[in-house]
């Protein structure tokens, strides 16, 4: 056959080395992933890069008629006809992906105008399978995508899935959403943004197409850091953009990364300028970098760094009435208590006079045993909603507006007391941003209440050692939760009768200072078995591991698209997989 | 009634029998089939495209016998 052959990485004419920059590829060490060639393919052809994870179907159909391109040419009516790609036959019959308006949004681009120093996008390896090349979604794909589209069932057609982008760098966003709000009045909308494309002419198109939360990622206020660390060319458009959110009454939570070429002061300043203009919540998230990340940062000790940062919003933190909360929260949250994490402004909950660090042990007379239990009688009857990704906490669903009285058992300096809230309180509903987002799940009476592991984890992972009859079983975890599980397994004895080892399974796929669990893939779980049995001497009868890091995929597949399962057949030992949710915060 | 806990047995498998000689089947030489129905099931699933269009399929040739013309969907209409 003289033409092209169906392989994506092959098939562009533009097809460029990914230059490697990074500190560990220059030890060679063997558990690095290949270094790849940057995926490119020719204009009308999708890269099956963002695809592997969510649609893996497509994948497999893709490598099969390559392999048998190989050995058979395909005719039309006796003539040899030349094929390069394939395209689905009826895409209804792929519409049953779960997704959402907020996942259909994060489609209309993969373009970002910045160029953060701290990016994680920048850090990722060369294989990760991800469609990273800048994409603008045309209006044909969003249309489909929309006509797919069942609210009801949260059923449509499979996300791609691509590098963090700005949305509204697409010139069309506002007309989307307006689209969007036709075919789903009442879905609550959320995504992430940069916030420099948030003029006023947007911001007040955006006041016309509620209900929304987002987070604006605005880093920092500082010019001088805006424009050389986040390389943001656009003056001060989302500085600016805090003040019309407001003005137009727009609920916003607030992403700032603490990164070592930002200033403490500049944080301080930043927390201030939002909570002046309302924003629900600030995050602050402890920057971390993979070995891939350009630039030198070897001498970048999360260690050291990490507890400053917490230290300096510990400092500061009573001086904003905003609830700020710490990324990842487990660094600081490492127990499973019911105690509040923030309370937003205005709300039932504050004007009750609940405070951060109060401690709930009863939800109307129901007691309260750890965080996670306070979170699910809090939104008790909502419903699982889709994430999208990179849209990182408070976006569940809009609940109805009916009387909601809560009655709260609450803790505090060791004597109870009991409040009685509305989560429609009249006196909380006309203050902004309470009363733009009472009705939202997360935020019931304005408490804010970070996640942690669930004991029926711990419950699960007990039954399956009971049911496989272990008797030497491995559980591995991340360095982030082996503090909180271990606290969980002293407080419960869930493993008690069972020689079970706890051991953490190191992000080496990703290097550098990365700790998360969620970050954590097939690799690095088959690399600490190895370590495990090489340390002890004795294979383990079980390997339990958490499902966290494979829930990206509706297929159970970790970042690089390997199935879980793989572990088991590269290690030989049996593994199951307990489940657990990833952590918001 | 209530449902069992998820982890306390065995989950029910859904097993498919194969047939010993499908029914489908058309070409005596087995590699040759092999490929036929490969071709027919992706072709259900999908379109050939060549430069993002169409391309119409009717058989297929080995490449080590360019010769034979197989047909894919033999029920077709010459």
């Amino acid at each position: 056959m003289g033409g092209r052959t169906l392989d994506a990485t092959t098939a562009g004419d533009r097809v460029e080395p990914v230059r490697d920059r990074s500190p560990g590829h220059k030890t060679g060490r063997s558990f690095l992933p290949t270094p790849t060639r940057r995926r490119r393919v020719p204009r009308g052809y999708e890269s099956v890069d963002g695809i592997i994870l969510t649609e893996p179907r497509i994948e497999a159909i893709r490598k099969e008629l390559q392999a048998i391109l190989k050995v058979a040419q395909l005719e039309c009516d006796g003539q040899a006809v030349e094929v390069d790609g394939f395209r689905l036959r009826e895409i209804a019959d792929w519409a049953d992906y779960p997704t959402s308006l907020s996942d259909i949004f994060w489609h209309l681009s993969s373009v970002c105008n910045f160029s953060c120093e701290f990016c994680y996008e920048k850090g990722n390896p060369a294989d990760l399978p991800i469609q990273n090349m800048p994409r603008m979604a045309t209006h044909e794909e969003i249309v489909t995508r929309l006509r797919h589209y069942d609210p009801r069932s949260g059923r449509g057609i499979f996300s791609l899935r691509t590098a963090i982008n700005e949305p509204f760098a697409n010139p069309r966003a506002i007309d989307y959403l307006r689209l969007m709000r036709e075919k789903a009045p009442d879905e609550l909308i959320s995504f992430v943004t940069n916030g420099s494309y948030l003029t006023e002419e947007v911001v007040k198109g955006l006041g016309d197409l509620q209900p929304l939360f987002f987070n604006l990622s605005i880093y920092s206020v500082d010019p001088y850091v805006r424009r050389t660390v986040l390389r943001d060319r656009k003056g001060d458009t989302a500085v600016r953009a805090v003040e019309l959110l407001a003005q137009h009454r727009i609920p916003f939570m607030t992403n700032l990364v603490m990164w070592p070429s930002i200033p403490f002061s500049d944080m301080e300043n930043t927390i201030a300028h939002v909570a002046e203009n309302r924003a629900a919540v600030v995050r602050v998230c402890l920057g971390g970098n993979s070995r891939y990340l350009p630039g030198d940062w070897e001498d970048f000790r999360i260690a050291d760094y990490w507890p400053k940062v917490v230290a300096e919003v510990e400092r500061i933190r009573d001086r904003y009435p905003i609830p700020i909360l710490i990324e990842p929260n487990s660094f600081v949250r490492r127990d499973t208590e019911a105690v509040v994490d923030g309370v937003i402004r205005d709300s039932p909950a504050d004007l009750a006079g609940i405070r951060r660090g109060d401690r709930i042990h009863s939800v109307n007379g129901v007691a309260i045993g750890s965080r996670m239990q306070l979170i699910s009688e809090l939104r008790r009857g909502a419903k699982n909603m889709f994430r999208p990704p990179g849209v990182v906490g408070m976006t569940a669903q809009v609940h109805s507006r009916g009387r909601e009285t809560v009655l709260l058992g609450v803790r505090r300096d060791g004597v109870d007391r009991t409040y009685t809230l509305e989560r429609h309180d009249p006196r909380s509903i006309g203050t902004y941003p309470y009363g733009q987002i009472s009705s939202f799940d997360d935020f019931v009476l304005g408490l804010i209440v970070t996640d942690t592991l669930r004991y029926s984890s711990l419950k699960s992972a007990r039954r399956i050692l009971e049911h496989r009859k272990a008797r030497r079983a491995l559980v591995l975890t991340s360095e982030l939760i082996l503090p909180i599980l271990r606290y969980m397994i002293d407080k419960t004895g869930a493993f008690a009768g069972f020689d079970v080892h706890v051991r953490v399974a190191e992000n080496r796929y990703f290097g550098g200072n990365i700790n998360i669990g969620d970050l954590l893939v097939v690799e690095d779980f088959v690399h600490a078995i190895g370590q495990f049995v090489e340390e002890t001497g004795d294979t383990p009868d079980l390997v339990l591991i958490p499902a966290s890091p494979f829930a990206t995929s509706p297929w159970v597949r970790d970042l690089t698209g390997k199935p879980w399962t793989d572990i088991e057949r590269l290690t030989g030992v049996p593994v199951e997989i307990v489940e657990c949710s990833p952590l918001v915060f | 009634m209530s449902l069992p806990d998820d982890q306390s047995g065995e989950p029910y498998v859904w097993r498919f029998l194969l047939d010993e000689k499908p029914a489908s089947e058309v070409i005596a030489d087995p590699t040759v089939e092999l490929l036929r129905v490969q071709w027919e099931q992706l072709l259900r699933l999908c379109v050939p495209l060549h430069d993002g269009q169409p391309v119409k399929v009717s058989s297929f040739a080995l490449m080590r016998a360019p010769e034979k013309h197989i047909a894919i969907f033999p029920d077709d209409p010459e």
